[in-house]
């Protein structure tokens, strides 16, 4: 039939396939294992690594951080404590368990295929974007270079990072150091004042990076399309719904205007648009709970916080983020997991260091406000 | 003989209770005899590791052991010696808590030594990259010159001699910083450096990196790092440089103007490095001092301490909420080392100085016994082969004692040739001659498995001598020349050549094939056939021989079920078959086809026909015997009911004998621990032993737990269909 249309004879295209959700996971399921069926498994079983109930209940009866050392051996963290003399401190527990995950990720990045890895690096442009930041905050308080970059994390650490520290603003900032990463993309936007940082500036400039790198990552996510695009899109759309309402809440009484507020608002998620605009225009916590009520999802959010003074927001957040992650679990052939294990693991070591902060400062009471995960 | 059993071990499941003063030293003595498989008490289900009784001192033996790794990586590193031979004699023994604290002293005072050490390392790194820089600085700077000869007239010849003039020319004058730098940073290096100055300084490099060490979290490494000149001018750029150079992690250093001071420098920087030799060196006596004395022990120091770790971690195993003076241990034990165990409690007793005697008694085991196999150095290598497919049960036949020859058989088969396989020998016996010298050494990925399979290589080598004698092959090459043919040869040479032809042997071979097959022009047409057909029958007879292994399991546990629905079905359906192909691969051996005048039949179109052209006559030319077409449909018939048969009945009567039931609960009453008497540990009769295991093995086919159909169909069906395509493709491959 195609020759024959008009006499013309050159070979006229198919039509794109349709791109139906369907189809792309059929296509999936045959050829997801040729490249990412060894990382997938792999993670697959460092999850089942991740400290059970049973584990933190045990933990949670330990009398001090040598009974600590003593249970996780016998978890998947194995003896990572073993050459830590006595006695033990907070800071070194949560150094190591990061260093466990660090080690993690990096296996798995070493295996990746093509696009996991470009995936993974998507990953580690959040930890860059954290360590940038601090390490701007840190000279803007005077702190040392290199005890700043001690405090980075590991897998957002990139070459000319220490340089930073001589950069006096933003835009200096960016022609020095960030033009080089691959945070530059993010950058450009904001970086272009000329003007010296200040506290305010840093905090718009890291939701303005946070913001683009977000967008970016979620566009991305979706042009992978399948069941990535389905498990990585409800997981960024609740990160962008949480900046949303955390940025609100905390310029709620500053000099932040309220376009000026608007801009750090992601353009996509749960809450986005109206939501979003109704955050927009809020003066008041109450405008807050008014305006993200209307969803589902969110409308616990402040009545708990209201009622239980135990639970802050930000617990509240994290839980909400520890189920979306589980439920990642639950599909097979995408790279939802990937994510959703560092999230997963990152949870775990923060609630190691709750508990262990509880006992070492024996407020065994309080033990139990850690974020349960399986 | 006792090493050569075919069956596991019997063992039986012991109480001990014993005084609490008693249970270290009895613990001890048990250990030396290695001959308890010590079970957690069910009284402590709920407690974590760090609630047990002796939690502490297991901690402690973590911290001492992790003080011992300590000392060891120190004393290697100062090149001591460490004993491995040594023990500590008995009037020696220190407690732990005294290795405590000699341990913690020590500890301390090698960190003090250390510490101190660290900090003049550190300048010693740094005065070494000094001297680096300042024999490669002033190179760059050479160069610098020759390139840009103007540069020093234009700066002498000023125009203003004013006080602006002299700060103009001050901001202008050319300064410079001389460092080193991480050679994989120089690029960065040089981007950063520009984008900072605008491009208003220059930055050359040495070019000649050297490995340098530096500390990075508290461990020395070398670095390769290259020296590099920057040169600047202006009090802003130079201070921004200078933060840059610190960020960056480039050492600065400086470098005088003048030769003669570059030279005096120098010679402070040599002084200064020899000194810190001599000071490193009585460090490094001082810690010696300190450490010698432990060094020598050391060996035998980590196995003490290992050794209470793991007596203190067996006691947590123990039941210790009976009284305040009893502990009770439970655990398995051979019953041939019941006696040994008797006389080792008494001596923990006795050591311990108990005030309560220990009482030995066997209770109700709550699960199936262990398995234990009792290898020898030659064994154990193939028992480990054979428990990679699947340890057997309890009190089963244990193939793996049949491994030695079976394994090194079938591989000699395959490898068969005697240079090859006399190479492989010499090997083999050069493993086991390092024996005493290798035994327990660390050795490397490479070399370790050829050293732990030295008794598998041993035999598999003497079989494929033996097979190559039988091939006549030596290097792929036959090695003699003689035949048993009589020969049909133009000249009457006694070594036939190509244009001889055989005409019929004139004698059988004696041993091994004919050597002239060697030489002869369809060898690899006659061999191929031959060792196709031998690698049947013997792939044949060693299923056969699994079978066998079976049926004396199904016999020895009365199993009569099994044997009758399982094994049974399994020998017609094979031997109908594939034994009835090796008869008849065996029949067309013995048929004088020349004799007949007959084109002998190939036999897969016999095996092909037998299963595609079922009833149907079989033609004159493929006739192998008569009747045959008779007696292969027979044979297939039978074959086709046993599969059916092997399916079905089994689980089916299970289900029956479970009243039909989709889901029953079989589990016997609640188990309830009964001792037998005071000191009950009886001699069992090996009809017990039996009873006992045949309760282990029903408990296992069922998976102990409730009876399902679904499951039980399931898995008859895939050890069906894994028994028939298993033996299908096993022949086939053969």
């Amino acid at each position: 039939g195609i020759l024959s249309q008009g006499g013309n004879t050159s070979p006229v295209p198919l039509p794109p396939p349709q791109s139906s959700c369907w189809r792309r996971k059929r296509a999936e399921m045959i050829t997801f294992n040729l490249d990412d069926g060894f990382t997938e498994a792999v993670v697959r079983g460092y999850r089942s690594g991740i400290l059970s109930q049973g584990d933190y209940s045990n933990l949670g009866q330990c009398d001090g951080l040598e009974d600590m050392r003593m249970h996780l051996a016998v978890t998947d963290y194995g003896n990572f404590l073993q050459n830590e003399p006595s006695p033990l401190q907070t800071m070194t527990i949560s150094e190591k368990c990061t260093e466990k995950l660090v080690e993690e990720f990096n296996y798995i990045r070493c295996n990746a295929s093509a696009e996991l890895a470009k995936f993974l690096d998507y990953i580690t442009y959040g930890y860059m974007i954290d360590n940038v930041i601090l390490l701007l905050t840190g000279t803007l308080h005077e702190r040392d270079t290199s005890e700043l970059l001690e405090k980075c994390h590991p897998l957002g650490k990139f070459q000319s990072l220490a340089t930073l520290a001589i950069t006096t603003s933003p835009k200096d900032a960016y022609k020095l150091v960030l033009v080089d990463t691959p945070l530059a993309v993010y950058a450009q936007k904001c970086f272009t004042e000329s003007q010296d940082f200040t506290e305010l500036n840093i905090e718009v400039i890291r939701n303005t990076l946070y913001k683009a790198y977000l967008e970016d990552f979620y566009a991305y996510t979706q042009k992978l399309g399948g069941a990535t695009a389905d498990v990585m899109g409800e997981i960024l759309r609740f990160e962008a719904d949480r900046r949303a309402i955390n940025i609100t809440i905390n310029s709620l009484d500053t000099e932040l205007t309220k376009e000026g507020r608007g801009e750090l608002y992601c353009n996509f998620g749960d809450l986005y648009p109206e939501g979003v605009m109704r955050l927009e225009r809020a003066d008041t916590q109450d405008a807050v709970r008014q305006a993200v009520e209307s969803f589902g999802q969110y409308r616990e959010l402040f009545q708990e916080d209201q009622f239980n003074r135990d639970k802050s927001l930000e617990d509240w957040f994290f839980e909400y983020e520890v189920k979306l992650n589980k439920l990642a679990f639950e599909q097979q052939f995408q790279y939802g997991v990937f994510y959703a294990y560092m999230k997963l693991k990152e949870q775990e070591v923060r609630n190691i260091v709750w508990i262990a902060e509880c006992i070492s400062q024996d407020q065994k009471s309080r033990i139990n406000q850690y974020i349960p995960i399986f | 003989m006792g090493d050569f059993a075919f069956r596991s071990e019997p063992m039986s499941y012991l109480q001990l209770m014993m005084d609490r003063d008693a249970a270290h030293a009895t613990v001890e003595e048990i250990a030396k005899l290695g001959c308890m498989h010590f079970v957690d008490s069910d009284s402590n289900t709920l407690k974590t590791a760090f609630q047990r009784p002796w939690s502490n001192e297991v901690r402690l033996c973590t911290d001492l052991l992790r003080q011992l790794r300590l000392f060891r990586a120190i004393s290697s590193a100062l090149n001591l010696e460490i004993d491995t031979e040594a023990t500590i004699p008995a009037s020696e023994r220190m407690e732990l808590i005294d290795l405590q604290a000699t341990f913690a002293e020590m500890e301390r005072e090698l960190n003090e030594v250390g510490g101190r050490q660290r900090v003049m390392d550190r300048t010693f790194f740094e005065r070494l990259e000094h001297k680096y820089v300042l024999l490669h600085a002033d190179l760059v700077r050479a160069t610098m010159q020759e390139a840009r000869p103007g540069e020093q007239a234009m700066e002498t010849d000023s125009l203003l001699d004013t006080e602006e003039g002299g700060r103009a020319r001050e901001a202008r004058a050319v300064q410079s910083i001389s460092g080193v730098i991480r050679a994989v940073d120089k690029s960065l290096f040089e981007r950063v450096v520009w984008r900072v100055t605008k491009g208003n300084a220059i930055l050359k490099f040495a070019n000649s990196p050297r490995m340098l060490a530096q500390y990075r979290d508290g461990q020395v490494e070398e670095v390769e790092k290259d020296a590099f000149v920057l040169f600047y001018s202006g009090r802003v750029i130079g201070d921004k440089l200078n933060k840059l150079c610190d960020t960056q992690d480039a050492h600065k250093y400086h470098v005088p103007n003048t030769a003669r001071e570059q030279m005096q420098l120098l010679d402070e920087l040599n002084r200064a490095l020899l000194e810190h030799q001599q000071v490193t060196t009585q460090a490094d006596k001082r810690k010696s001092e300190i450490i010698a004395d432990l060094a020598r022990r050391l060996g035998a120091l980590e196995e003490r301490v290992l050794a209470e770790q793991a007596i203190y971690a067996t006691m947590n195993l123990f039941n210790s909420s009976i009284g305040k003076k009893t502990l009770v241990a439970e655990g398995w034990v051979p019953d041939r080392s019941i006696p040994d165990l008797r006389k080792a409690v008494q001596r923990g007793m006795s050591r311990g100085g108990a005030s309560i005697p220990s009482v030995l008694s066997s209770v109700t085991p709550p699960g199936p016994p262990p398995t234990l196999t009792v290898t020898n150095k030659l064994s154990a290598t193939f028992q480990s082969l054979n428990d990679a497919y699947g340890t057997p049960r309890y009190l089963e036949l244990n193939p793996g004692i049949f491994y030695p020859v079976t394994y090194s058989f079938l591989f000699g088969i395959m490898f068969g040739d005697i240079g090859h396989g006399t190479l492989m020998l010499v090997g083999a016996l050069f493993f086991i001659s390092r024996e005493k010298t290798w035994e327990g050494r660390q050795l490397s990925e490479l070399l370790a498995p050829a050293y732990d399979g030295r008794y598998v290589l041993l035999l598999m080598s003497i079989f494929s001598i033996y097979c190559g004698c039988v091939y006549n092959e030596c290097f792929g090459l036959s090695l003699l020349p003689w035949s048993y043919w009589e020969w049909d040869c133009p000249d009457t040479n006694s070594t036939p050549s190509s244009d001889c032809s055989a005409v019929r042997p004139a004698a059988s071979s004696p041993f091994g094939v004919d050597p002239i097959w060697g030489i002869a022009a369809n060898k690899l047409a006659y061999q191929n056939s031959f060792k196709m057909k031998i690698s049947i029958i013997i792939g044949v007879s060693q299923m056969v021989f699994g079978l066998a292994c079976k049926t004396s399991n199904c016999l020895y546990f009365k199993r009569w079920r099994d044997l009758l629905l399982e094994n049974l079905p399994e020998y017609i359906f094979l031997l109908s078959i594939f034994g009835y192909l090796s008869f008849l691969i065996i029949l067309k051996w013995c048929t004088d086809w020349v004799g007949l005048e007959k084109r002998p039949p190939p036999l897969l179109d016999t095996l092909l026909g037998m299963i595609l052209r079922v009833g149907s006559p079989i033609e004159d030319e493929m006739l192998l015997y008569p009747g045959q077409a008779t007696v292969q449909l027979v044979l297939l018939s039978v074959a086709a009911i046993a599969v059916p048969w092997m399916l079905l009945p089994k689980p089916l009567m299970t289900w029956a004998d479970n009243g039909y039931n989709v889901i029953a609960d079989t589990s016997p009453d609640a188990e309830h621990k009964k001792t037998d008497g005071e000191d009950g540990v009886k001699e069992k009769t090996v009809e017990e032993t039996k009873k006992e295991a045949k309760a282990v093995q029903d408990a296992h086919g069922h998976g102990s737990g409730p009876f399902d159909i679904q499951e039980a169909m399931i898995h008859q069906s895939i050890h069906t269909i894994e028994f028939v395509l298993g033996a299908i493709s096993n022949t086939a491959s053969y």
